[in-house]
């Protein structure tokens, strides 16, 4: 007898999860992350392999589930932020009625890359995959995407203009040291809390400038209310397998740590990267340490010295 | 009394000679390509009337033969070998430890399964036979349930990624 193999309908199987997730929600953290995973073959940094930062799988359970209202994403260059800032959003919008989103990016170029994780054009992860076409109503804009449960996405580069107009749920502002501090104080008075659906602001960006506005937010985050996500290139790098730390570029930050992790960053790339970029700009961009000084008048210039 | 419990019986041949037995055979093919009564006639040496009698006579024997076939032998045969089948592939399933192994033993199975049910329908042992086999009425309030569906997920996407493309 000759078998012939018979689609087994992978488009029903995952309707029919889709559509029971979007009736009943998900039963817990690792059911959601475990939904990631599978559909979108993504899987969100879990370890804690620093003792003193957040694992980014932390980041989008707590969003998702609405543990916390407004924080902050402290990470490394590469680590994730913007991606997971659009998984993020397409969960809420997603799973949840009448989610408005505002995401406003630091420049042309970070609002495009945001979009491009939601469509897959460009580098871009493709999270609004065709399991889900059958929810957005119309085409698929920047400006405005609309879902068939009247939620919706704006993505925008951040701007006075931009700023007004109307009040979604969650805001999101990607690269906030790029932005103006006058827009960014506009920007907080977005988001409100409407459809019981809570109100929050979501806040995406490496410190890049030693007085900048990511400084800001960092300092003064346990008054605003802001709960601070912190990764660095660690937390997000793949298993160390088969290497010899005593021979290891990266030994001298690691300690071994990599050997817990369970990220996507590749080892060779960090290495490469140690290499080219100066101590002070590896410390900051990649380890989250300390905001650089690179560029200031005097390097060793302290505000709680010089300034009287 | 069906017709699995009809005993085994020969088959009702008309008391006709071999030799005429053969030249039946021969005339229906003939009559099948399309040769006339005449041309027949000619061709044997018989008179047109034997070649009318012989054709009757060569339907009589067709219903004979056709009586002999044990419908309920025919199809317990056809039925056995699907179930073999099936057996034989839910075997490979449990067995198999790659993980693409096992959907594409899932996939057979289906598809046996499909074929089978048709193959019942045609013989209408069965009333009705969906078109196609889809999946459906999947419990999901039950997490075992929503877990192996979502690592079944991510075996299609990683499958559909590995496909090569053209």
């Amino acid at each position: 007898m000759t078998l012939q193999l018979a689609d087994i309908e992978p488009g029903d199987l995952k309707h029919g999860l889709l559509e029971h997730y979007r009736r009943e929600g998900f039963d817990g953290a690792e059911e959601l992350l475990k939904f990631i995973e599978s559909f979108w073959k993504l899987r969100v940094p879990r370890s804690h392999v620093c003792p003193e930062h957040t694992p980014p799988a932390a980041y989008i359970v707590d969003s998702f589930f609405e543990v916390i209202q407004d924080s902050v994403c402290w990470a490394n260059r590469g680590g994730g932020k913007t991606l997971l800032g659009a998984l993020a959003t397409w969960l809420d919008t997603v799973f949840k009625k009448e989610c408005a989103t505002k995401i406003l990016g630091g420049s042309l170029e970070q609002s495009k890359k945001m979009y491009q994780h939601l469509t897959g054009g460009g580098d871009g992860w493709g999270l609004a995959t065709d399991d889900f076409r059958y929810l957005i109503q119309g085409e698929m804009l920047a400006a405005q995407t609309t879902l068939a449960n009247k939620s919706n996405i704006n993505i925008l580069t951040a701007s006075s203009k931009s700023v007004r107009g109307p009040h979604p749920q969650k805001l999101k502002l990607d690269e906030i040291d790029e932005f103006d501090d006058k827009i960014y104080e506009a920007a907080m008075l977005i988001p409100k809390t409407k459809k019981g659906i809570k109100a929050g602001i979501q806040i995406y960006s490496t410190m890049h400038k030693a007085y900048g506005l990511m400084n800001r937010v960092i300092t003064e985050a346990a008054q605003s209310g802001y709960k601070i996500y912190k990764w660095c290139v660690f937390d997000v790098m793949e298993k160390c397998v088969g290497r010899e730390c005593s021979i290891c570029e990266l030994w001298e930050d690691c300690q071994g740590r990599a050997l817990d992790a369970d990220g996507f960053y590749s080892i060779e790339n960090a290495i490469s990267e140690k290499r080219k970029v100066s101590r002070d700009t590896w410390l900051c961009e990649m380890l989250c340490f300390q905001p650089s000084q690179e560029g200031l008048i005097y390097k060793e210039f302290d505000m709680a010295l010089h300034v009287v | 009394m069906t017709s699995s419990e009809t005993p085994q019986s020969k088959p009702e041949i008309p008391p006709i000679s071999k030799r005429r037995q053969q030249r039946i055979r021969e005339i229906q093919d003939l009559f099948d390509s399309g040769l006339k009564v005449s041309e027949i006639s000619e061709l044997f040496g018989i008179s047109e009337r034997q070649v009318r009698r012989d054709k009757e006579d060569g339907k009589a024997f067709d219903r004979a033969l056709s009586k002999a076939v044990d419908q309920a032998e025919v199809l317990g045969r056809e039925i056995r070998s699907y179930e073999q089948a099936l057996r034989m592939e839910w075997r490979a399933y449990r067995t198999a430890t790659n993980p693409f192994v096992k959907v594409a033993c899932m996939r057979n199975i289906i598809a046996l399964k499909e074929k089978y049910i048709k193959f019942l329908q045609g013989a209408g042992l069965i009333e009705k036979v969906a078109d196609q086999l889809k999946i459906i009425d999947i419990p999901y309030e039950k997490k075992p349930v929503r877990e192996a569906a979502l690592d079944l997920v991510k075996l299609i996407n990683e499958a559909e990624d590995a496909e090569p493309t053209e």
